[in-house]
């Protein structure tokens, strides 16, 4: 790096002078030399001339010898400073004059004289004199010589002299320069200085259209046009890119247009096709509903047909249409399934659903086939999964239905086993269903195709176990919506294993398990009489969960050798024994006197439920368990309930014989005539006269002009649907206390909810079920009479609040579905109970125990019968926690958080029934 | 031997005083006759009478006859002014003098007159040795002063015959006691 940066005007001053400096040095040396030798040659010239006077003149003299005269010669030479020395010699070498300066020196010896006495003039130079000798001729003689001696004393003085004003010239010329320089450097670096001056002017204000106008010289004048042009390309540079960048904008802005624009046409399209879409999926609603509709005829007719007909050969026909009709049904709903799935057009329904009732309905559904083949069906959950989860109950219901279906097909003898277990990740848990047979099973390459839309391992196995080959698509379909995968593993001869896991959010947590893991202290002790060896395992594995102490028997007399070694509470009893009937065996227990206090359970599915409920009733008191037993909280109730005294009832027990009164007007609402005549056909003896309408606003009109006593409202119709009608029903007519049935095709619970809110009673899924709408219209006639005279102005339901501990279900269908009656129960329940959640513990405080015993063993009863079943749950811990005098603190907090609960739905329910 | 030793010396002293006093004389007119050359050397002839560029030799005539010629031809024997040789001649009245470039009269000739009358106008340089030579207007009149040989010089004599006599002669001249 330069340190201090070089500037051209310093530089060209400096130049300027030290050339000037030179110059003037040389210069002035040239002429100190030139003077130097001039000064010489003057010293030589004055010499000569002299010394050619005083020759000429002093012939005479040397020739005549006159000494005095020759001095006086000489002696003129004292007018010339430089001559010191003079010596006039005769040509006998002998020295006639001489001259001194005087005050200087004989310069030579006369020895040295010799030397000078040449023929010619000459002179010679040492340090201290120039001598000039010069022969005297007088007529071409020799006559003798003349020589000058010169100093130079003066030749240095004149030298000086010129030195001096040399020097003082120079210095002159210097400061001449200098002034010159300076001046003529501002010529030079003025223009290159603007340049500059020019070009930081453009830099700093970034103005490349500036040009310069330096007209100075060639060279700058070059360096000014190149910046002019680089100026130039700069500016065009500048130009160009603001151009491009105009142009981008502009260019972007087409963009965004076209963007917007294509946009717009992909909305356009997008709702194009989702209207496309709407109306396939509408379609196919339609479809699905005009299918059903003539197939729901069709069902019906052919099996009032068939309950009609008396000729064997005529119901096998009428059989085999049915079942070509079921299929048929079956088929179209699978089809449906499939191509919504496919369509993505299948939506899944979440809902907080409570698995064991979906298990409950599933045993429910496939009981029959199960007894029919005789296979053991065994349901085992783990216990950490939970109560409830969210998610679709129907298609869960559809996939299990499905895989236990196959299972029962493809199973000859043995157990087919439902296992349901939970683990959870973090926040993830998932549970796993498992549906293991002991069936033919499967070599690889079937199960490679059974997934498969319509392949059924081969065509043989359809002919003899006929379905439609849609169900396991459909269900790994399903099972892959609602986030799980269906896989299966199965080897020939060795039965086959289908797996699922779903991720499931628990949805509440599990509160019967605190009861059932406390509970173990008291719990009883159990035999188990089954034959069927894993039933039996898995009821022991069950009742050992729960904390009880089992022992299992095989056969009857095994249980009765166990019963007289040990006290056991409990006796469960299976219906399928090997050597002895199991009602046999009860009447042999109960003779024994010491058997009085155990209590008896007879298992048995529930096509077995009448027969041991009348068994009970007429012989001796026994429970029925419904198998297959997988609930353990009804497990445990059951065995603890049974452990009760007798209760106080609030209520008494309706147990007289059904009766079918009739009742007098019906109105059927449904859009299609066939749908009509269907119902009135069933109705028939139930129902003294009907009326119809095509749709909600004719009902309507009927309704305003006729007094009706039940309505049986289809929900999909023209111009006002079953719903709109319902409400209009209810506000508008003010007709709350009329029974209003709704008719959906959609067994979704969430349509079953729209009913309800809508202000109907009940639900019913097409194709009607006869079975299921003479169950529906014996509840409501029963509870008739009530509904006829009580007339209240609120008419919101039940479902309209939120109960939470309260089996709202339970609770009605115990009341027959008097939901007057129920309201009312529980609004006396809520003024009973009101502001007493703390006053257990109160009494426990003051270690009342006894009053603490009876006021929970009657607020149990009445939870009980009013299926407040979280408060009664708490109660039955508490009961026997007080009974030993000792309570857990946390069951304590429980049961008042859940009373506390209850109180607070009711307060609701209270407040608006006032 | 010792004899004619002695005698060889009485001969060489004899000869030694006799050249000695004849050397005297000798001397003398060598003398004179070295003054006669010198003072020629600054005198100009008229170029009728000595040319320039000729090389005629100059005749110096020397009045009487004692026998001075003889010696002064020896002492300018070899001497010659301007490429002219010098030619010395002794000289009567009868002569005619006006060949002669340079007429010397010695100091015994008493008689200048008839001399200087034979030469009068013309380029002759008289040269004497007596006051009446420098009376009757004799040019270069040369005498002894404080052992010296002086000269005084009439230079409108000079003049008058024609004779150009030289700044620097004239300058040597002294004035005559």
């Amino acid at each position: 790096m330069i340190q201090n940066k070089r500037s051209i005007k310093n530089w060209l001053f400096f130049v300027i002078m030290l050339t000037s400096t030179i110059v003037l040095l040389i210069a002035g040396l040239l002429f100190i030399t030139f003077r130097m030798v001039q000064l010489k040659q003057d010293m030589n010239n004055s010499l000569t001339i002299q010394a050619g006077v005083i020759a000429d003149n002093a012939q005479a003299v040397i020739v005549f010898g006159d000494k005095d005269e020759a001095n006086n010669l000489l002696a003129s030479l004292k007018y010339d400073p430089q001559v010191i020395y003079a010596l006039l010699l005769n040509d006998e070498k002998q020295i006639l004059a001489h001259y001194q300066r005087p005050g200087s020196d004989v310069p030579i010896t006369t020895e040295a004289i010799g030397e000078f006495l040449t023929e010619n003039p000459a002179s010679s130079e040492t340090e201290r004199y120039l001598a000039y000798t010069r022969p005297i001729y007088s007529h071409a003689n020799k006559i003798g010589h003349v020589i000058l001696f010169a100093d130079f004393s003066r030749y240095w003085q004149l030298l000086t002299r010129s030195a001096l004003v040399v020097a003082f010239v120079i210095v002159l010329a210097l400061f001449v320069a200098l002034f010159l320089s300076y001046i003529l450097q501002k010529l030079i670096s003025k223009p290159i200085e603007s340049l500059a001056s020019f070009v930081s002017t453009v830099t700093e204000g970034q103005n490349y259209e500036l040009r310069t106008e330096n007209k100075s010289y060639a060279e700058i004048e070059q360096l000014a046009t190149a910046f002019n042009q680089l100026l130039e390309q700069i500016h065009r540079a500048i130009s160009a890119r603001d151009h491009a960048q105009h142009q981008l904008r502009t260019y972007s802005f087409q963009l965004e247009d076209l963007v917007y624009q294509r946009t717009r046409q992909l909305e356009e399209a997008k709702e194009a096709a989702e209207a496309s879409s709407r109306a396939k999926s509408a379609f196919l609603a339609n479809m699905s509903h005009e299918i059903r509709t003539p197939m729901n005829a069709i069902v019906v007719f052919t099996k009032l047909a068939l309950n009609a007909s008396e000729s064997p050969h005529q119901q096998q026909q009428l059989k085999r249409a049915l079942e070509s009709a079921d299929l048929l049904l079956a088929l179209i709903d699978d089809l449906l399934d499939i191509s919504r799935i496919d369509a993505n057009k299948m939506e899944l329904d979440y809902q907080n659903c409570n698995l064991f009732e979906i298990l409950t309905s599933i045993v429910q559904m496939l009981t029959a086939k199960f007894v029919e083949k005789g296979l053991e069906f065994i349901i085992d959950i783990s216990e950490t999964v939970p109560r409830f989860i969210e998610t679709d109950s129907l298609r869960l219901k559809q996939v299990l239905i499905n895989l236990l279906t196959n299972a029962i097909k493809f199973t000859e003898a043995g157990q087919i086993r439902l296992t349901i277990s939970a683990s959870a990740m973090g926040s993830a848990a998932q549970v796993t269903f498992v549906i293991s047979d002991t069936g033919i099973g499967m070599d690889r390459e079937t199960i490679t195709r059974i997934f498969e839309v319509f392949s059924q391992a081969d065509v043989s196995i359809t002919r003899k176990y006929g379905g439609t080959g849609l169900g396991l698509s459909i269900s790994k379909k399903l099972v892959a919506l609602m986030g799980g995968n269906l896989n299966v593993d199965s080897h020939p001869g060795q039965g086959s294993r289908f797996s699922f896991s779903l991720p499931i959010k628990s949805a509440l947590p599990d509160y019967d398990d605190a009861i059932i893991s406390r509970s173990a202290a008291s719990m009883p002790a159990v035999i188990v009489v089954e034959s069927r060896q894993q039933s039996r395992e898995h009821l022991l594995k069950l009742l050992q969960s729960l904390g009880c102490s089992v022992d299992g028997a095989a056969t009857g007399n095994e249980a009765l050798a166990l019963l007289a070694q040990r006290h056991y509470r409990h006796l469960l009893i299976s219906r399928n024994l090997p050597d002895i009937d199991a009602f046999a065996l009860v009447r042999q227990i109960r003779t024994d006197p010491q058997l009085s206090d155990i209590s008896i359970s007879l298992m048995d599915s529930l096509l077995g439920e009448q027969a041991v409920k009348q068994f009970s009733e007429t012989v001796t008191q026994v429970d029925y368990l419904k198998t297959p037993i997988f609930d353990r909280t009804l497990l445990c109730r059951h065995l603890l309930q049974n452990q009760q005294e007798t209760e106080p009832q609030i209520l008494p027990h309706f147990s007289p014989p059904p009766q079918t009164p009739k009742l007098f007007n019906v109105l059927i609402v449904d859009d299609y005539y066939i749908n009509r005549l269907l119902i009135m056909d069933i109705l028939q003896d139930q129902v003294e006269h009907f009326l119809e309408a095509g749709n909600g606003r004719e009902a309507l009109e009927i309704l305003q002009k006729e007094k009706i006593d039940l309505v049986l409202m289809d929900i999909q119709m023209p111009e006002m649907d079953g719903f709109e009608a319902t409400r209009q029903i209810r506000r508008q007519l003010h007709l709350t206390a009329l029974p209003i049935i709704g008719m959906t095709a959609f067994a979704a619970e969430s349509d079953c909810r729209q009913c309800y809110q809508a202000g109907m009673n009940d639900v019913l899924t097409k194709p009607v079920d006869i079975d299921q709408l003479k169950k529906i219209f014996d509840q409501l006639g029963k509870g008739r009479t009530k509904f006829a005279t009580e007339d209240h102005a609120a008419g919101l339901t039940l479902s309209n609040y939120r109960l939470p501990g309260i089996d709202v279900e339970s609770g009605l269908s115990r009341l027959r579905n008097d939901e007057e009656k129920y309201k009312k129960l529980l609004v006396l329940f809520y003024k009973s109970y009101q502001g007493k959640e703390s006053l257990l513990e109160d009494h426990l405080e003051q270690k009342n125990w006894t009053a603490a015993e009876v006021w929970v063993h009657a607020l149990k009863g009445i939870c009980a019968n009013l299926s407040i079943s979280s408060v009664n749950d708490s109660c039955v811990a508490l009961y026997e926690q007080l009974k030993n005098r000792s309570v857990n603190q946390q069951d304590l907090r429980q049961f008042k958080h859940h009373l506390t609960e209850v109180i607070m739905g009711l307060q609701q329910l209270a407040e608006s029934e006032q | 031997m010792r004899f004619l030793q002695l005698l060889t010396k009485s001969v060489f002293i004899s000869a030694l005083l006799l050249s000695q006093g004849w050397a005297i004389d000798h001397r003398e007119l060598t003398i004179k006759a070295a003054y006669l050359f010198r003072l020629s050397l600054f005198v100009e002839w008229p170029p009728s009478k000595l040319s320039p560029t000729g090389s005629e030799p100059m005749l110096f005539c020397v009045a009487g006859n004692q026998g001075m010629s003889e010696a002064l031809k020896t002492a300018l024997a070899d001497k010659s002014i301007n490429q002219h040789k010098i030619e010395v001649a002794e000289v009567q009245l009868r002569n005619d003098l006006s060949a002669c470039h340079l007429l010397y009269l010695p100091r015994h000739i008493q008689t200048p007159k008839p001399f200087l009358q034979a030469v009068v106008s013309h380029p002759v340089l008289t040269v004497g040795e007596t006051e009446a030579f420098y009376r009757q207007d004799g040019m270069i009149y040369l005498y002894t002063k404080e052992n010296r040989i002086r000269f005084a010089i009439n230079e409108q004599a000079a003049k008058k015959a024609g004779l150009e006599l030289r700044a620097q002669l004239l300058h040597l001249a002294d004035q005559p006691p």
